[in-house]
């Protein structure tokens, strides 16, 4: 019973006035940049985060998450609409959402999916609840070694995991982990690739890298891609979007098939929505007893993805709030905000803060009911979204960067600086080079850096610690995995097919 | 004539390979200089040594799989006043204030489009201005000037 008794105080703080404003805020911007296909969640969340500055840290985190789950909801639209999705998560979604709008079913397929979404949202809540405690209470056991591992483990499933080329993954990781190095060494005291720049003794600002990487580099390269098309002229009822009993039928299995998914593998190191979304419409289509007709419209194809991916992302934070270690680059950014808020995520923050903790899970609730009350009868204007014209659009979007960035430290160098990642961003982007993995590194590498040394302070020297317990040997022994893996895919790919060109 | 797509192939991916190799290289010799410390306390130095190693051998073997995608056609014209824009912003902002330098952002932006659209672009920056100076300066409080001390 005291998770119950841990909720109603959560409810108590989401409950109020200005969490539910800061919330509706929050998911109001979310699905915004959820519609608008290559603004991602990241570039809203780190502009939002000088804003938080001025507010209580349990604020700020809703504000935060809601923009984070709020895209999720948004980033189906423009797949079923268009075909290009929104965030890379609603990928899956696109290939039977698209011809259910081709057939003129554009209406059932974002009814069904804002459902299936919310139904995801709330089975990952659900998980996040009932695991927290016992996780948390698990992972207090963790030392040195363990949080050593359990981070690589987390750092090499992301890059290598991500679509795309592994070896482009894991590059962009150490490229992160390196910029995680400017600054002065927590342990000795030294100054470390500040190139003579006071500025830079903090180290890299976190605002100014991820509106680089994710603000400006998207923009730009939105901007250099040719023109996206334009949405069907379709007014769109909420009675005539209602789906026939048949179609809701078929959907609710699905649905929660594709919950239970998406939130266990949300939870696990490494993984995110994309994942989670793919893997779900997989499993579907191999257990369907009709799978040809998967892709071309099938009911199933659009439920199974949606909720797992909403699944995903609120599971998403059962390991970065209990254990402290993110497994994607948005809640890697999160568990960095935390940080600046002067919160420690990790198993003591449940017992030693149960009101941000129980809080923020109760906002997630009320998030989700502002979303589905939002989603269904408006749908017709996030999909005028999709109209604004591009040169409103990006240079509305660079200013508010241009604020955001200066605003941290009412500082022109850190506006340098985005300036610097958004080169790299656009460039990166140009050569298919995956962006996110080195915001993770990032932001786990001084502790990655800072564990392994502590290890090897404590074991004076002996490397036997890193395999000193379970599980520490099962997260290294998967990091090998991860590594050896595609390299022998990799090889009997070539062995297959002999000399492509 | 602006709106050029440029192939992007081999070539340029493997200078940005060069490019990410050469922060390994520098990555690991300044690892050599920071100090590598004892095995029982490792130093400043030995983790962007091991990083910059890593880096180089990642960025060898990602050069070897430059173009073996199908290359990207991109139109690279945007950049080349987007980010300038920015810079002519953050010059701007703490002399001449917001009010001008959001113009002069808006105003770089809008010459990436085939048609100049001059009276739509001093317009957005206007209203951009107007809410950035309600939302950021008078509701959160932020400390820019609307008009900077140049005048």
């Amino acid at each position: 019973m005291s998770v119950l008794h841990d909720l109603a105080l959560g409810f108590q703080i989401a409950l109020t006035w200005e969490a539910i404003l800061i919330c509706l805020g929050g998911v109001i911007l979310g699905t915004f940049v959820g519609v608008l296909p290559g603004i991602g969640a990241l570039a809203a969340i780190s502009l939002c985060l000088p804003l938080t500055y001025y507010m209580l840290p349990v604020h700020g985190l809703i504000l935060l998450s809601g923009i984070f789950y709020g895209a999720q909801y948004g980033s189906s639209t423009s797949s079923i609409l268009l075909n290009i999705p929104g965030t890379p998560a609603a990928a899956a979604t696109c290939l039977d959402g698209n011809p259910m709008a081709r057939k003129g079913r554009a209406g059932q397929a974002l009814f069904i999916v804002t459902l299936s979404s919310y139904f995801g949202g709330m089975v990952g809540i659900i998980l996040l609840v009932a695991f927290a405690a016992p996780l948390a209470r698990f992972a207090l056991s963790f030392g040195a070694p363990e949080y050593f591992a359990v981070m690589l483990l987390g750092l090499v499933a992301a890059s290598t995991a991500s679509p795309g080329s592994p070896v482009k993954g894991l590059a962009m990781m150490v490229l992160g982990l390196i910029f995680g190095m400017v600054g002065t060494d927590v342990t000795s005291g030294a100054y470390r690739f500040t190139l003579g720049y006071l500025e830079l003794t903090d180290g890299i600002n976190l605002v100014a890298m991820a509106m680089g990487l994710f603000g400006i580099g998207e923009v730009l390269s939105n901007l250099a891609a040719p023109p996206a098309p334009q949405p069907p002229k379709k007014s769109f009822r909420l009675r005539e979007m209602l789906p026939t009993r048949t179609e809701a039928r078929q959907s609710v299995m699905p649905a929660i098939r594709g919950s239970l998914l998406g939130s266990w593998i949300g939870a696990l190191p490494g993984t995110g929505p994309a994942i989670a979304a793919f893997i779900a419409y997989a499993t579907e289509k191999r257990i369907s007893r009709t799978p040809e007709k998967f892709g071309t419209g099938a009911v199933e194809g659009i439920a199974a993805p949606e909720a797992a991916n909403n699944a995903s992302v609120q599971a998403a934070f059962i390991p970065t709030l209990c254990i402290g270690i993110p497994g994607d680059a948005v809640m890697a950014f999160m568990l960095g905000a935390m940080i600046i808020h002067g919160i420690v995520p990790g198993p003591n923050l449940i017992s030693e803060q149960p009101d941000m903790f129980w809080g923020l899970v109760a906002s997630f609730w009320v998030g989700n009911l502002i979303l589905v009350l939002l989603t269904l009868p408006m749908i017709g204007v996030w999909v005028k979204i999709l109209n604004i014209p591009r040169q409103v659009l990006y240079p509305l979007i660079i200013f508010l960067i241009c604020v955001g960035v200066f605003s941290v430290n009412s500082n022109v160098f850190d506006v340098f600086v985005a300036v610097a990642f958004g080169i790299l961003g656009f460039v990166m982007t140009l050569f298919r080079y995956p962006v996110a993995p080195i915001l993770l590194g990032y932001i786990l590498g001084p502790l990655v850096e800072e564990n392994f040394r502590r290890t090897l302070f404590i074991s004076n020297g002996d490397f036997g610690a890193f395999l000193s317990s379970p599980v520490s040997v099962i997260c290294l022994g998967l990091v090998a995995l991860a590594l050896i893996v595609p390299v022998v895919l990799a090889i009997r790919r070539r062995r297959l097919s002999p000399a492509p060109r | 004539m602006r709106d050029r797509y440029y192939s992007i192939g081999r070539g340029p991916e493997l200078i940005f390979g060069v490019f990410l190799f050469g922060i390994g290289l520098i990555a690991a010799i300044y690892g050599l200089r920071y100090g590598l410390g004892q095995l029982n306390d490792i130093g400043p130095g030995a983790f962007p040594l091991g990083l910059g190693i890593a880096m180089m051998i990642l960025s060898a073997l990602a050069m070897k799989e430059a173009g073996a995608d199908d290359p990207v056609s991109r139109r690279l014209t945007p950049a080349f006043f987007y980010l300038p824009g920015i810079i002519i912003w953050s010059l701007l902002i703490e002399g001449a204030g917001l009010v001008i330098a959001t113009l002069a952002l808006i105003v770089m932006c809008s010459f990436a489009e085939d048609e100049l659209d001059l009276k739509r672009a001093l317009l957005l920056g206007l209203i951009l201005a107007a809410v950035g100076y309600v939302v950021f300066i008078l509701s959160f409080g932020l400390t820019f000037n609307l008009i900077g001390d140049w005048f």
